[in-house]
Protein backbone atom coordinates (compact mmCIF):
# COMPACT_ATOMS: atom_id res chain seq x y z
CA UNK A 1 0.00 0.00 0.00
CA UNK A 2 1.49 3.37 -0.94
CA UNK A 3 0.62 7.03 -1.17
CA UNK A 4 2.38 10.31 -1.85
CA UNK A 5 2.05 13.09 0.73
CA UNK A 6 2.52 16.84 0.65
CA UNK A 7 5.82 17.92 2.24
CA UNK A 8 4.23 19.30 5.42
CA UNK A 9 3.43 18.23 8.97
CA UNK A 10 -0.19 18.81 7.94
CA UNK A 11 0.13 15.48 6.09
CA UNK A 12 0.48 13.50 9.31
CA UNK A 13 -3.26 12.85 9.72
CA UNK A 14 -3.45 11.47 6.18
CA UNK A 15 -0.40 9.26 6.84
CA UNK A 16 -2.13 7.90 9.95
CA UNK A 17 -5.20 7.18 7.80
CA UNK A 18 -3.04 5.24 5.31
CA UNK A 19 -1.53 3.22 8.17
CA UNK A 20 -5.05 2.55 9.53
CA UNK A 21 -6.09 1.06 6.19
CA UNK A 22 -2.89 -0.98 5.93
CA UNK A 23 -3.16 -2.46 9.44
CA UNK A 24 -6.79 -3.33 8.84
CA UNK A 25 -6.20 -4.88 5.42
CA UNK A 26 -3.24 -6.94 6.65
CA UNK A 27 -4.84 -7.72 10.03
CA UNK A 28 -1.72 -6.65 11.90
CA UNK A 29 -1.72 -6.67 15.71
CA UNK A 30 -2.59 -3.08 16.81
CA UNK A 31 0.10 -3.47 19.47
CA UNK A 32 2.66 -2.66 16.72
CA UNK A 33 0.86 0.48 15.69
CA UNK A 34 2.51 2.97 18.04
CA UNK A 35 6.01 2.01 16.87
CA UNK A 36 5.06 2.24 13.20
CA UNK A 37 3.34 5.62 13.58
CA UNK A 38 6.29 7.01 15.50
CA UNK A 39 8.90 5.76 13.02
CA UNK A 40 7.05 7.15 10.00
CA UNK A 41 6.38 10.50 11.65
CA UNK A 42 9.96 11.01 12.81
CA UNK A 43 11.46 10.25 9.40
CA UNK A 44 8.79 12.08 7.41
CA UNK A 45 9.11 15.25 9.52
CA UNK A 46 12.91 14.99 9.20
CA UNK A 47 12.49 15.24 5.42
CA UNK A 48 10.01 18.11 5.75
CA UNK A 49 12.58 19.94 7.87
CA UNK A 50 15.84 19.07 6.13
CA UNK A 51 14.73 18.70 2.49
CA UNK A 52 12.33 21.61 1.95
CA UNK A 53 13.19 21.86 -1.76
CA UNK A 54 12.42 18.28 -2.76
CA UNK A 55 10.36 17.77 -5.90
CA UNK A 56 6.71 17.06 -5.24
CA UNK A 57 5.48 14.83 -2.49
CA UNK A 58 7.10 12.21 -0.27
CA UNK A 59 6.14 8.64 -1.05
CA UNK A 60 5.29 6.35 1.90
CA UNK A 61 4.95 2.60 1.23
CA UNK A 62 3.91 -0.14 3.63
CA UNK A 63 4.34 -3.81 2.87
CA UNK A 64 3.96 -7.03 4.81
CA UNK A 65 5.95 -10.17 4.06
CA UNK A 66 4.95 -12.85 6.54
CA UNK A 67 6.18 -11.77 9.94
CA UNK A 68 8.05 -8.76 8.64
CA UNK A 69 6.69 -5.28 8.04
CA UNK A 70 8.65 -3.03 5.67
CA UNK A 71 8.15 0.73 5.51
CA UNK A 72 9.75 2.72 2.72
CA UNK A 73 9.92 6.52 2.65
CA UNK A 74 11.09 7.90 -0.68
CA UNK A 75 11.99 11.49 -1.52
CA UNK A 76 12.68 12.60 -5.10
CA UNK A 77 15.16 15.09 -6.57
CA UNK A 78 16.87 15.87 -3.26
CA UNK A 79 20.43 16.16 -1.97
CA UNK A 80 21.81 13.27 0.02
CA UNK A 81 20.52 13.24 3.60
CA UNK A 82 21.28 10.03 5.41
CA UNK A 83 19.50 9.94 8.78
CA UNK A 84 21.23 6.69 9.73
CA UNK A 85 24.53 8.58 10.12
CA UNK A 86 23.11 10.96 12.72
CA UNK A 87 25.04 10.42 15.91
CA UNK A 88 23.33 8.56 18.74
CA UNK A 89 22.12 10.86 21.51
CA UNK A 90 23.43 10.37 25.01
CA UNK A 91 20.23 9.74 26.96
CA UNK A 92 22.10 10.15 30.23
CA UNK A 93 23.13 13.75 29.54
CA UNK A 94 22.12 16.50 31.99
CA UNK A 95 18.80 18.28 31.43
CA UNK A 96 20.52 21.50 30.26
CA UNK A 97 21.95 19.59 27.28
CA UNK A 98 18.74 17.84 26.26
CA UNK A 99 17.62 18.95 22.82
CA UNK A 100 14.56 16.94 21.80
CA UNK A 101 15.42 17.40 18.11
CA UNK A 102 17.99 14.63 18.35
CA UNK A 103 15.62 12.20 20.01
CA UNK A 104 13.53 11.30 16.97
CA UNK A 105 15.96 8.99 15.24
CA UNK A 106 17.05 7.54 18.55
CA UNK A 107 13.43 6.50 19.18
CA UNK A 108 13.11 5.08 15.65
CA UNK A 109 16.16 2.89 16.30
CA UNK A 110 14.63 1.67 19.56
CA UNK A 111 11.17 0.92 18.18
CA UNK A 112 12.19 -0.57 14.81
CA UNK A 113 14.29 -3.66 14.03
CA UNK A 114 16.15 -2.24 11.04
CA UNK A 115 16.86 1.03 9.25
CA UNK A 116 18.64 1.38 5.90
CA UNK A 117 19.37 4.33 3.62
CA UNK A 118 19.91 4.35 -0.15
CA UNK A 119 20.67 7.34 -2.41
CA UNK A 120 20.50 6.92 -6.15
CA UNK A 121 19.68 9.32 -9.03
CA UNK A 122 18.95 12.08 -6.50
CA UNK A 123 16.32 9.90 -4.84
CA UNK A 124 16.57 9.21 -1.11
CA UNK A 125 15.05 5.98 0.15
CA UNK A 126 14.78 5.13 3.83
CA UNK A 127 13.72 1.55 4.54
CA UNK A 128 12.53 0.47 7.98
CA UNK A 129 11.78 -3.05 9.05
CA UNK A 130 9.74 -4.28 12.00
CA UNK A 131 9.41 -7.91 13.03
CA UNK A 132 5.80 -8.74 13.80
CA UNK B 1 -7.17 15.17 17.09
CA UNK B 2 -5.12 16.66 19.93
CA UNK B 3 -6.42 18.68 22.84
CA UNK B 4 -4.81 20.32 25.86
CA UNK B 5 -6.80 22.06 28.58
CA UNK B 6 -7.06 22.57 32.33
CA UNK B 7 -9.28 19.98 34.01
CA UNK B 8 -11.70 20.81 36.82
CA UNK B 9 -9.08 19.81 39.39
CA UNK B 10 -6.44 22.11 37.88
CA UNK B 11 -4.56 19.33 36.14
CA UNK B 12 -3.33 19.82 32.60
CA UNK B 13 -5.31 17.27 30.59
CA UNK B 14 -3.90 15.94 27.31
CA UNK B 15 -5.95 13.92 24.83
CA UNK B 16 -5.55 12.48 21.34
CA UNK B 17 -2.25 12.48 19.47
CA UNK B 18 0.60 14.84 20.38
CA UNK B 19 2.50 14.79 17.08
CA UNK B 20 4.57 17.35 15.17
CA UNK B 21 1.41 19.05 13.88
CA UNK B 22 0.12 19.55 17.45
CA UNK B 23 3.40 20.35 19.23
CA UNK B 24 3.23 24.13 18.75
CA UNK B 25 -0.21 24.25 20.36
CA UNK B 26 1.00 22.14 23.30
CA UNK B 27 4.05 24.34 23.70
CA UNK B 28 2.02 27.56 23.66
CA UNK B 29 -0.29 26.18 26.36
CA UNK B 30 2.54 24.82 28.53
CA UNK B 31 4.35 28.17 28.36
CA UNK B 32 1.48 29.68 30.37
CA UNK B 33 2.20 27.39 33.34
CA UNK B 34 4.16 29.17 36.07
CA UNK B 35 3.93 26.73 39.00
CA UNK B 36 4.19 23.00 39.62
CA UNK B 37 1.44 21.10 37.82
CA UNK B 38 0.17 17.59 37.17
CA UNK B 39 -0.14 16.63 33.51
CA UNK B 40 -2.72 13.92 32.91
CA UNK B 41 -1.83 11.56 30.03
CA UNK B 42 -4.77 9.18 30.54
CA UNK B 43 -6.49 10.14 27.28
CA UNK B 44 -3.31 10.71 25.26
CA UNK B 45 -2.79 7.83 22.84
CA UNK B 46 0.42 8.93 21.10
CA UNK B 47 3.44 11.20 21.42
CA UNK B 48 6.44 11.80 19.15
CA UNK B 49 9.73 13.64 19.71
CA UNK B 50 8.05 16.93 18.75
CA UNK B 51 5.59 16.48 21.61
CA UNK B 52 8.43 15.57 23.96
CA UNK B 53 10.08 18.85 22.99
CA UNK B 54 7.12 20.88 24.22
CA UNK B 55 7.15 19.09 27.58
CA UNK B 56 10.93 19.26 28.00
CA UNK B 57 10.89 23.01 27.31
CA UNK B 58 8.29 23.56 30.01
CA UNK B 59 10.11 21.30 32.46
CA UNK B 60 13.44 23.08 31.96
CA UNK B 61 11.81 26.46 32.58
CA UNK B 62 9.93 25.27 35.68
CA UNK B 63 12.95 23.50 37.17
CA UNK B 64 14.92 26.75 36.98
CA UNK B 65 12.20 28.19 39.25
CA UNK B 66 12.36 25.25 41.64
CA UNK B 67 9.12 23.59 40.51
CA UNK B 68 8.24 20.89 38.00
CA UNK B 69 5.61 19.01 36.04
CA UNK B 70 4.46 15.59 37.28
CA UNK B 71 3.21 13.28 34.53
CA UNK B 72 0.45 10.78 35.32
CA UNK B 73 -1.56 8.08 33.57
CA UNK B 74 0.72 7.22 30.62
CA UNK B 75 -0.07 4.22 28.44
CA UNK B 76 2.78 1.66 28.18
CA UNK B 77 3.91 2.88 24.72
CA UNK B 78 4.26 6.47 25.89
CA UNK B 79 6.02 5.22 29.02
CA UNK B 80 8.51 3.45 26.71
CA UNK B 81 9.10 6.70 24.80
CA UNK B 82 10.07 8.46 28.03
CA UNK B 83 12.23 5.53 29.16
CA UNK B 84 14.02 5.08 25.82
CA UNK B 85 14.77 8.79 25.58
CA UNK B 86 16.03 9.05 29.16
CA UNK B 87 13.39 11.65 29.96
CA UNK B 88 12.09 9.58 32.84
CA UNK B 89 15.09 11.02 34.72
CA UNK B 90 13.85 14.60 34.49
CA UNK B 91 10.13 14.02 35.02
CA UNK B 92 8.37 12.43 37.95
CA UNK B 93 6.10 9.84 36.32
CA UNK B 94 3.24 8.37 38.34
CA UNK B 95 0.23 6.12 37.77
CA UNK B 96 -3.12 7.65 36.83
CA UNK B 97 -3.99 8.85 40.31
CA UNK B 98 -0.96 9.64 42.49
CA UNK B 99 -3.12 10.85 45.40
Amino acid sequence: MRESFERSVRSLDAIVALTDRFFEAERIDPGHRFAVDLAIEELFTNLVKHQPDGAGGILVSLERNGDRLTIEIRDFDVDRFDPTTIEEVDVDRPIEQIEPGGLGLHLVRRFMDGIRYRYRNRTSTITLTKNL
Amino acid sequence: MFDIRFGDDGRVVLSGRLDAAAADRAQAFLETIRVAAIVDFTDLSYISSAGLGALVGAQKRLMQRGSALTLVGMNPHIRDVFRFSGLDRIFEIAPADPE
